[in-house]
C-alpha cells in the first residue's frame, strides 16, 4: 500500500514539474493573444485541440419534437439545471405550451441533462465558458441571457440582430453558418447584410 | 330541419373518410366523447379563424395562415410549417400521437384551454376537408 503512495507521489511530481513548463510556455500565447478569443485569432490547430469542438450527440427525439419549432440547441450550451428547469416548465415555454407525453419528456431530459455542460457524460470544454459565466444559484433558461453569450454578442448592432432575416439572438443558425455543428467559431460567422463579423 | 341537420352531420362523417384508419378511430373515439355521430368543418373553420380567445397567441392563422393551403411560419421563430390541407400535404394528420399533441398544445396556446371532443374534431373535420 505504502509502496503505491509513494509511487503516485513520483506521478504526481512529475505531472506538477510537467505543468509547470506548459505553464510558462503558456505564459507566452497569453501575452500574444491577451483577450478571450485567443484561441480563435490564433492557429486554427491550437484552437480546435484546444477548446475542443462543440459537436455534441444529436438525439433523433430531441431533434424532432424541439428542432420542429425552433433550433436545436446544443445541450452543452446550458447547465442539468438550466435544461430540468426548462423541461419542467414546458406548459409555458416562453409563452407557449410545448408539452409532451410524460414519457417522451423524460427521454429528452435524460438526453438534454447527460450532455449538459456539466452533465458527465463528456467533457465539453467547448462550452465551459458559458458554464463558468452563470452564477451558481442561478439556472438560466434563455442561452442568450447567459453573461458570457451577452458579453460574445454586446457589439453586434442592434439593427443587425432586429433584422428580418435575422429576428433575435435566439436564431443561432442565421448568423454562424455552423451552429448545428456546434461551431460558433468566428470562421463560420455571416451575419445577412452585414457580413463575416470579427471583434 | 333536424334531418337537414342529421344529414349535415352524416356528409361531414363521410367527408372524414379521407382520414387514415387510426385517424379514423380517434375521430371516432372523439364522436363518441363528445356525444355526436359527426363532425362539421364549417364549425372547425370558425374555431380556427377566431382571434384573441384568452390565449396567448392570437389565432391558429397566427402560425399556419389564414389558407391552410399555405405552408406557415412559427410566428415566434420563423420555423417553417408544412401545409395542413392533407390535399397539398399528403403527410399531414396521419399520425394520431402528433395531432393529438398539436391540439392539446395549440387549444392553450390560442384558447388558453384544451378544445372539448366536440371542438378538437370539428377542428380535425375542417382541416381533412382541405
Amino acid at each position: 500500500m505504502k509502496t503505491t503512495h509513494f509511487k503516485n507521489d513520483l506521478i504526481m511530481t512529475a505531472v506538477t514539474a510537467f505543468l509547470a513548463v506548459i505553464s510558462s510556455l503558456s505564459i507566452a500565447t497569453t501575452t500574444l493573444y491577451a483577450d478571450d478569443d485567443r484561441y480563435e485569432h490564433g492557429n486554427r490547430i491550437f484552437w480546435e485541440k484546444g477548446r475542443g469542438s462543440g459537436m455534441q450527440p444529436m438525439n433523433a427525439q430531441y431533434k424532432a419534437e424541439c428542432g420542429s419549432c425552433h433550433f436545436a440547441y446544443q445541450p452543452g450550451l446550458l447547465p442539468k439545471r438550466s435544461w430540468e428547469k426548462v423541461m419542467t416548465n414546458l406548459a409555458d415555454h416562453f409563452g407557449t405550451d410545448a408539452t409532451l407525453e410524460p414519457a417522451d419528456a423524460a427521454k429528452i431530459t435524460a438526453y438534454l441533462t447527460d450532455y449538459a455542460a456539466d452533465g458527465g457524460k463528456a467533457e465539453y470544454r467547448y462550452y465551459q465558458k458559458f458554464n463558468r459565466s452563470i452564477p451558481k444559484n442561478d439556472a438560466p433558461m434563455r442561452i442568450s441571457e447567459i453573461p458570457y453569450f451577452v458579453k460574445e454578442h454586446n457589439e453586434i448592432p442592434l439593427r443587425a440582430i432586429k433584422q428580418d432575416a435575422v429576428k433575435s439572438l435566439a436564431h443561432c443558425q442565421k448568423c454562424h453558418a455552423t451552429a448545428e455543428q456546434g461551431n460558433y467559431g468566428e470562421g463560420g460567422i455571416n451575419i445577412p447584410g452585414f457580413g463575416r463579423w470579427d471583434d | 330541419m333536424k334531418k337537414m341537420l342529421l344529414t349535415g352531420l352524416l356528409l361531414a362523417g363521410a367527408l372524414q373518410a379521407g382520414a387514415n384508419p387510426a385517424l379514423q378511430t380517434y375521430m371516432n373515439e372523439l364522436a363518441a366523447e363528445a356525444g355526436v355521430k359527426g363532425f362539421a368543418p364549417a364549425r372547425g373553420e370558425t374555431i380556427f379563424h377566431a382571434k384573441d380567445q384568452g390565449g396567448k397567441s392570437p389565432s391558429c392563422t397566427s402560425c399556419h395562415t389564414a389558407d391552410l393551403r399555405n405552408a406557415g411560419e412559427n410566428a415566434k421563430t420563423g420555423k417553417w410549417i408544412d401545409p395542413l390541407a392533407p390535399s397539398v400535404n399528403p403527410k399531414s394528420l396521419t399520425d394520431v400521437k402528433n395531432v393529438q399533441k398539436w391540439l392539446r398544445r395549440n387549444f392553450r396556446d390560442v384558447y388558453g384551454r384544451e378544445g372539448t371532443a366536440q371542438e378538437k374534431g370539428d377542428v380535425l373535420a375542417y382541416i381533412l376537408s382541405r
